[in-house]
């Protein structure tokens, strides 16, 4: 059941568009990943959801509702700010009832709502503490708290991990991540880091220059890049041209036999680390290193090859000097390929 | 660390300095040069501000009530002025920003002097609540600089998400604004307080001799060069200040929990 619907959303800023004809399907109980690079306009369309902002053109509906001029207090989707933005002058507890309390919810009921969340978010012993004098991912686990006190419709949460350092950081994704299967809540979230959106998502939206490129599950949105600039987003960085005859790739850099049928134009691409170093055979491009970048479990190569780059990363144990002549297998059969 | 300690007693003598010198004239009969202790004990001054029929505690008393009631009217002007100031846009906000210090610029006798015409047109002279409006223009500078500040400070995302939480605009103010602003207000309040305290000429004028203050009162003692007497009305002055400023930070800050932990 789709329990938010996005229909032709617009947004410019002083006639700088910043979404453009978004469409999105969020189904209830899913986590969507909101992808994209730094204004992209991927936190806009998360506050436009929220209400803090309103929207030029198109609608959004919570179920078959529609929210366009329902008030920030009473659209019940809950943001949770990159800031955390918790109330400085409350404990965890009063924080954490905030909510209700607006709501004018019985004490009781109360109680017994944050004494559930201080379990559910492992905040035992906090509860009397005042924000700053908690850790940050403690502080983070009290503004989800205070979030789902009330019982949104949909969770929304900005960037909630960039503050993070990187340990923490895995492990609040996998929490959040658990919690929210667990809660069966939708939730919505926003990144700019591919690795949180590919290992948390249930549906990953790119969003590149406000419009959304690809809206798909993590597997196939990085198996099966519909386009260049989604792909391009994703890593990969070998793009090879050219056409099939007779079941053989014909490119600037050679021959390749593969089963496709014949077409006039064809590109194949190749991430770094889907092309190996091999033996120098028939259907091997050969090439010299150019550029060898060091990154701790990799290495990073650029190749020359008739002056093409070809960008091939490799572990470790085959390492290779700048300068000395390499063969490279890749696999045609396997590539994903744009026609 | 050991001239960090001298430099440290230098200026508390030269604050306190002045103060032990009034302590000390406001118990004597006589202090010539070149002796450096008092010559002759006298409780004179003392026993006049705790003779009821001199009616020093009822200025005292009045004249704080009127302080109070400006300082909550100049915090309720400047809360919504110095919010609009830091958080919309609008035409002409540079030039607003300029014209809420002129009160600090201009001297408040030549307001007063404009205003009291006005005053006594409209019935306003020569009343309590002619006194504190005229209070009230000094005052404003400070609360709206000081609150325009800690709003700057505090940004409105923590407002906004108050009402992403459910909260209605008033409950924001009552159970956000309010207490995030308030090390600020207790800051703003004390100065506006104390200026209001201090005011004479103002009170003189557009009060004109009825409403009467504790500046006022201790004027003339100033003046006919009664230094026993001035002192001693000047130390219950600096009493009574610290008296209201701690009560202030008191209530308040058990109020809104404890006021350690505010960001500002």
């Amino acid at each position: 059941m789709a329990i938010i619907y996005l229909k032709n959303i617009n947004k410019s800023y002083d006639n700088k568009v910043v979404l453009k004809d978004i469409n999105l399907i969020i189904n209830e109980g899913q986590l969507v990943v909101l992808l994209g690079p730094s204004g992209s306009g991927k936190t806009t369309l998360l506050h436009g959801i929220a209400g803090m902002i309103d929207f030029d053109q198109g609608d959004i509906f919570f179920g078959d509702q529609l929210m366009n001029h329902v008030s920030i207090d009473k659209r019940n989707a809950v943001l949770v700010d990159q800031n955390l933005l918790l109330f400085p002058h409350m404990t965890v507890e009063s924080n954490i009832a905030f909510g209700l309390k607006m709501r004018r919810v019985k004490k009781s009921v109360i109680k017994q709502k944050v004494d559930e969340l201080i379990r559910l978010l492992e905040l035992e012993g906090h509860e009397k503490k005042y924000p700053n004098e908690l850790s940050g991912g403690q502080m983070q686990r009290v503004a989800i708290a205070r979030a789902l006190a009330i019982e949104p419709e949909v969770l929304l949460l900005d960037e909630p991990f960039s503050k993070l350092d990187i340990m923490l950081r895995k492990n609040m994704q996998e929490f959040v991540r658990a919690l929210q299967k667990k809660l069966n809540i939708t939730l919505i979230m926003v990144t700019h880091d591919q690795e949180e959106a590919l290992s948390m998502a249930d549906q990953v939206a790119l969003l590149l220059y406000g419009e959304i490129k690809q809206y798909a599950s993590p597997n196939e949105i990085y198996e099966k890049p519909v386009s260049k600039e989604v792909a391009d987003f994703f890593g990969v960085r070998n793009y090879f041209e050219g056409k099939i005859i007779d079941g053989e790739f014909h490119s600037p850099l050679g021959r390749f036999s593969t089963h496709l049928s014949d077409c006039e134009k064809i590109t194949f691409m190749f991430r770094p680390e889907q092309i190996s170093f091999g033996e120098k055979q028939k259907d091997s491009i050969e090439g010299i290193v150019k550029r060898r970048v060091y990154s701790g479990d990799k290495v990073m190569y650029t190749i020359d090859v008739r002056d093409f780059e070809i960008y091939v990363s490799s572990f470790i144990h085959k390492d290779f000097k700048v300068g000395e002549e390499v063969a490279l297998q890749a696999n045609f059969d396997k590539a994903v390929y744009f026609i | 660390m050991r001239v960090k300690w001298i430099i440290k007693y230098i200026i508390l003598t030269g604050l306190l300095f002045p103060l032990l010198m009034m302590i000390g004239w406001s118990i004597t009969s006589g202090w010539s040069w070149p002796s450096l202790i008092p010559q002759g004990f006298t409780f004179r001054a003392y026993s006049y501000v705790l003779e009821p029929t001199t009616g020093v505690f009822k200025i005292l008393i009045n004249s704080m009530i009127l302080s109070i009631v400006v300082t909550a009217l100049t915090l309720l002007v400047s809360i919504p002025a110095a919010r609009a100031i830091a958080f919309y846009d609008f035409k002409g906000k540079s030039v607003v920003k300029v014209l809420i210090l002129l009160p600090l610029i201009v001297p408040m006798l030549t307001v007063a002097m404009g205003v009291h015409l006005r005053f006594i047109q409209v019935g306003l002279a020569n009343t309590f609540w002619g006194v504190v409006l005229i209070h009230v223009i000094p005052g404003i500078p400070y609360g709206v600089k000081i609150l325009l500040n800690v709003f700057e400070l505090n940004g409105n995302k923590i407002e906004t998400h108050a009402r992403i939480l459910g909260a209605s605009p008033l409950q924001v103010i009552r159970y956000v604004t309010l207490p995030l602003i308030t090390p600020g207000l207790i800051i703003a309040g004390s100065i506006i307080y104390i200026a209001s305290f201090s005011q004479y000429f103002i009170t003189f004028l557009i009060g004109g001799g009825r409403i009467v203050t504790y500046a006022m009162f201790l004027f003339p003692f100033v003046e006919s060069g009664d230094r026993t007497m001035a002192s001693a009305l000047s130390i219950v002055f600096i009493l009574s200040i610290t008296l209201v400023l701690f009560i202030t930070e008191k209530i308040v800050g058990n109020f809104y929990e404890k006021s350690s932990r505010y960001y500002v």
